[in-house]
């Protein structure tokens, strides 16, 4: 087990170092932030000042270098745009993100885990089709269109609850629908074909077989073992979820980490965007990591 | 997920053409989208209003009205222009990024897969780093910071969004690849002194064509997602273009007086990846059964 740990975390911080200089690479093509961030009007002496102050004169490398430094010490700089510390910024949106994301990933499993298994352990009749066909439609709506259609429904035209921001229970309610299609319909497809894998076995045939009742087979042995194979596609999935919520986030005005991404993206407040990206890629491994050991936990077959 | 068939090899190429036929929300999706793309590429053919046409005495016209002279089947826009035009345009600029980046991904992704079951070895490890860390972002991030940093068009969508996928198609040959490498024939093949690039020409790529036809059909359906969510958070082509996307992201602010504006574009996005999704579905059904559920 501490073996494993200690081989994901390795591979992790390459997976960061990667990420990171990516879009560090790729935010440096758009040439000079200086210019971009002192307006026409200034002086060629005010950007000079401005590049050195920032160490935007030195080479990449040495630039990608101190970042990397710089972040193992905590020292993640300041965004050009906010005027602010980026750890900062990061720290006050990331509560918003993940009680949204938490709420959303929760709704959409605890709903999908019996929707799956159901459909699976009714193949083919009308309940199946009817979860497979849900399922399949709301992988293929676009999330902004979700969002905003609900926006439209309840909140313009009924008026029942808020459009956008965060405070009151009620403004979590939108917005965590929304998020939670995603997961909801791609965590019932999962868990429908792995039930369906797991019916075949010989283990539920002979507990069927010795008279247990069809919805203890299919609660302790059906379900215990085709949520394994489903936890490890969450973990992969991760990144079109941490996706759906940046536009998510977007649709809602909700003040969270995604939201943060996009303004830096549009106003290219690189070392912010630089900031949320390798918070991120850590978040990520380890998650993957976690998903890992809930699997042992879950398939005890399964030992590192 | 891993499901292996019970059905015999014999019997399962027997079932197929059969199968073809009785997979009805395959052929529905093909007719979809065969519709789509003959409408979109003639809706000249059918109107001669201009898509960026402004007629400001027919703002915000609901479906099936007739406003200035012209019937309006999908209604008009905050400016006065016809959506259903706007929406074939769209459906124009969407297919063709879907297609071309798809096009692009595919021939990364399937030569780097070769390679990689090929040869094993660093490469090997080295296209399962990446991968890695490909998968550790959202793409849709590593996306939008590339357009912000490179500005935003056709080509560029389509370069991003065929560069940033190919890895779906070197995992999925890569293990096919290896599998292969264990039948005999390959081995007899390289016995024989049968050149590394004969091998994978000749006996390689062949047998991967199915699964990578049916990988290829469910990217497309991503990238419409993706390219429409682009467009949407204003990083698609240029703002003069009408797509999807933007066009619903305009739609946003006349929500009170306007709910088509909203809901159409959307529509058309989840209609054209459903069908899009269900000839993938129909695909991995007949080319590929040990894929289906």
């Amino acid at each position: 087990m501490l073996r494993m740990l200690v081989s994901r975390l390795g591979q992790g911080v390459i997976v960061v170092v990667l990420v990171t200089l990516f879009v560090f690479l790729t935010t440096f093509l758009t040439g000079d932030p200086a210019g971009l961030m002192l307006g026409e009007g200034a002086t060629q002496e005010q950007i000079q000042a401005f590049r050195q102050r920032m160490g935007f004169d030195r080479p990449l490398v040495t630039q990608y270098g101190s970042f990397l430094v710089r972040a193992v010490r905590g020292d993640l700089g300041v965004s050009l745009y906010f005027q602010q510390s980026n750890m900062q910024l990061f720290a006050e949106r990331l509560p918003a993100t993940l009680q949204l994301a938490f709420l959303s990933l929760a709704l959409g499993t605890a709903l999908a885990i019996p929707a799956g298994l159901i459909a699976g352990a009714r193949r083919n009749t009308w309940i199946d089709s009817l979860v497979t066909n849900a399922a399949l439609v709301g992988q293929a709506a676009p999330v902004f269109w979700v969002g905003s259609l609900a926006i439209m429904v309840f909140a313009v035209m009924l008026g029942w609850l808020p459009a956008s921001g965060r405070g009151t229970p009620a403004h979590l309610v939108l917005p965590t629908l929304t998020l939670a299609l995603f997961p909801l319909a791609y965590n019932t497809r999962l868990i429908r074909s792995s039930t369906l894998e797991v019916l075949g076995q010989d283990y539920v045939r002979t507990a069927r077989a010795k008279g247990l009742p069809y919805y203890v087979v299919l609660f302790k042995h059906v379900l215990r073992n085709a949520i394994g194979p489903a936890l490890t596609v969450i973990g992969i999935q991760l990144g079109t979820f941490v996706g759906g919520s940046v536009i998510t986030e977007t649709v809602f005005a909700w003040p969270g980490v995604g939201r943060l991404a996009i303004q830096a993206i549009l106003t290219k407040d690189f070392p912010l965007l630089q900031t949320i990206v390798a918070f991120l890629a850590v978040g990520f491994v380890l998650v993957n990591v976690l998903v890992d050991v809930a699997y042992s936990l879950v398939d005890p077959r399964v030992r590192y | 997920m891993g499901i292996t068939s019970t059905v015999p090899a014999a019997g399962r190429r027997r079932g197929g053409a059969r199968r073809l036929l009785r997979h009805k929300s395959g052929l529905v999706g093909l007719v979809v989208l065969l519709l789509l793309i003959v409408f979109s590429a003639s809706i000249g053919l059918f109107t001669s209003t201009d898509p960026a046409a402004i007629s400001l005495t027919s703002r915000l016209k609901p479906p099936m009205t007739t406003a200035g002279g012209a019937y309006h089947l999908l209604g008009t826009d905050a400016l006065g222009r016809d959506v259903l035009v706007r929406m074939a345009y769209g459906a124009r600029i969407s297919l063709v990024i879907a297609f071309s980046a798809v096009a692009i991904s595919l021939a990364i992704g399937v030569l780097i897969g070769l390679l990689a079951g090929y040869y094993g070895g660093w490469l090997d490890s080295l296209l399962m780093r990446v991968t890695d860390a490909q998968l550790a972002f959202p793409f849709i991030l590593l996306a939008l910071t590339v357009l912000a940093a490179l500005g935003s068009g056709l080509p560029q969508l389509i370069l991003v969004l065929g560069i940033g996928r190919w890895d779906v198609f070197a995992r999925v040959v890569r293990g096919e690849v290896r599998s292969l490498m264990q039948r005999q024939q390959i081995e007899a093949c390289r016995a024989l002194g049968v050149g590394d690039w004969r091998v994978m020409a000749k006996h390689l790529l062949p047998n991967v064509l199915n699964t990578v036809l049916v990988v290829a059909s469910f990217s497309v359906a991503t990238n419409i997602l993706t390219e429409s969510a682009l467009s949407f958070l204003g990083l698609g082509v240029d703002p003069s273009i009408p797509t999807w996307g933007s066009m619903l992201a305009e739609g946003r602010d006349y929500m009170r007086t306007g709910w088509w504006l909203t809901a159409l574009p959307g529509a058309a996005i989840m209609v054209t990846v459903l069908a899009i999704n269900s000839i993938g579905d129909w695909l991995r059904d007949a080319l590929d059964p040990r894929q289906a559920d």
